[in-house]
């Protein structure tokens, strides 16, 4: 696994073009997400800023998110409200580039976006209880550059979709966020978690 | 091994075959980059319900005519609501996406439709609560697209194309139903 990231990695690099996008900036947006919780169904929406650097097609991006949560399992349980945190890291690739317009320095282009990042999240549940754990995620979005908005600044607008593994929490650990305390039928264990979540965003830098 | 392995397993040395020969196509794009946002319907667990998923896709192609080989990852996720039924899938394999029917339009920048008929084969990684399921597929597909051609444009992909369409993959006990919207990017 470990030889296939890095793989990755070096055809990233080995591949990478000049680039005329913002070397780095700033931005953020709308998420709607859902993700398994062992048995339980987890779906909610917030918002996200991120900050990118960026060398050539490779961009290194900090990304933080804060979200609302609903926790289900079940049609006897009723669900639970809480907040989600995320923070993390992604590796951003520009894969594919078209760019129909280009006077001199304003650009405009329609980018393919490839992401591959880890990330913690955090889930503070209404009355108590919280669930933290690390995870991974890949993703591809489609990215829509407008060049030089300004004398200082450039501007991109970037729609994707995200899909996340994480290891699971103990069903014990489970029951006590989605029933208040053991769920009856006991909650079947589960070999990993797994998340989706639908990105809308801009950004602005030089 | 049953009807749906063999198929897969002959479909995908076909696919092979065509990917390793294939040169350009009528508008001068030799390979593609791309992905789909798209829903699927699942229903591979004998018994079981179906359940309609979030998907992602990613292709890289090459072109040959009219003729397209494409090398496919795709991941969804599924959750209806009931405790146990939460899903993933996730296929890897390939297709021949076939522009039965075609039309330019020629202006400073070439504007085109296509209608595609495409046939693909691989392997599925299907997961709930109950356990994985594992198995070859065959699927067929159904896409409209709208390709953009700019000879002189400044990136390096002086092509893109959107599709709109949906897909039909079949394993052994169960079949999947996908739609969605791909981009690509051609050079």
């Amino acid at each position: 696994m470990r030889l296939a990231i890095i793989a990755a990695l070096g055809a990233c690099v080995g591949s990478a073009r000049a680039d005329d996008g913002p070397a780095s900036s700033i931005g953020g947006g709308l998420t709607i997400r859902g993700a398994t919780i062992g048995s339980a169904a987890s779906v909610g929406a917030g918002g996200f800023v991120d900050a990118t650097v960026r060398r050539g097609d490779l961009a290194l991006a900090g990304v933080a998110s804060a979200q609302t949560a609903r926790l289900a399992i079940g049609d006897a349980t009723p669900p639970v409200d809480g907040l989600l945190l995320t923070a993390g890291a992604a590796l951003r690739w520009t894969a594919g580039r078209f760019e129909p317009e280009r006077y001199g320095d304003r650009r405009y282009g329609i980018d393919l976006r490839l992401d591959l990042g880890a990330e913690l999240e955090s889930y503070a549940w209404d009355g108590g209880g919280r669930l933290t754990r690390p995870g991974v995620f890949v993703g591809a979005a489609t990215q829509f550059d407008f060049g030089r908005v300004s004398r200082r600044a450039r501007g991109e607008v970037t729609i994707g979709l995200r899909l996340g593994l994480a290891r699971p929490h103990t069903t014990a650990a489970v029951s006590r966020a989605a029933c208040r305390g053991a769920c009856t039928p006991t909650p079947a264990p589960v070999a990993y978690d797994a998340a989706w979540a639908i990105v809308l965003g801009g950004a602005w830098g030089r | 091994m049953g009807t749906v392995s063999r198929a897969a397993v002959a479909a995908l040395a076909l696919l092979a075959l065509g990917a390793a020969t294939a040169r350009a196509d009528e508008l001068g794009r030799r390979r593609g980059v791309g992905m789909a946002m798209q829903d699927e319907y699942i229903r591979i667990r004998p018994g079981q319900d179906g359940m309609v998923g979030l998907g992602i896709a990613l292709h890289l192609g090459r072109y040959w005519r009219a003729l397209q080989w494409r090398g496919e990852l795709a991941g969804a996720v599924a959750s209806p609501g009931g405790p146990a039924q939460h899903a993933q899938l996730l296929r890897a394999g390939g297709a021949v996406r076939w522009a039965a029917l075609a039309t330019a339009i020629r202006s400073i920048r070439t504007l085109g439709m296509t209608a595609n008929l495409d046939l693909g084969a691989g392997y599925l990684w299907y997961g709930d609560a109950m356990g994985p399921i594992r198995r070859p597929y065959v699927g067929v597909g159904l896409f409209g697209a709208m390709i953009m051609q700019d000879p002189r444009a400044a990136g390096p992909d002086p092509a893109l194309s959107f599709a709109l369409g949906t897909r039909l993959t079949l394993v052994e006990g169960g079949w999947t139903m996908t739609g969605g919207l791909e981009i690509e990017w051609g050079r």
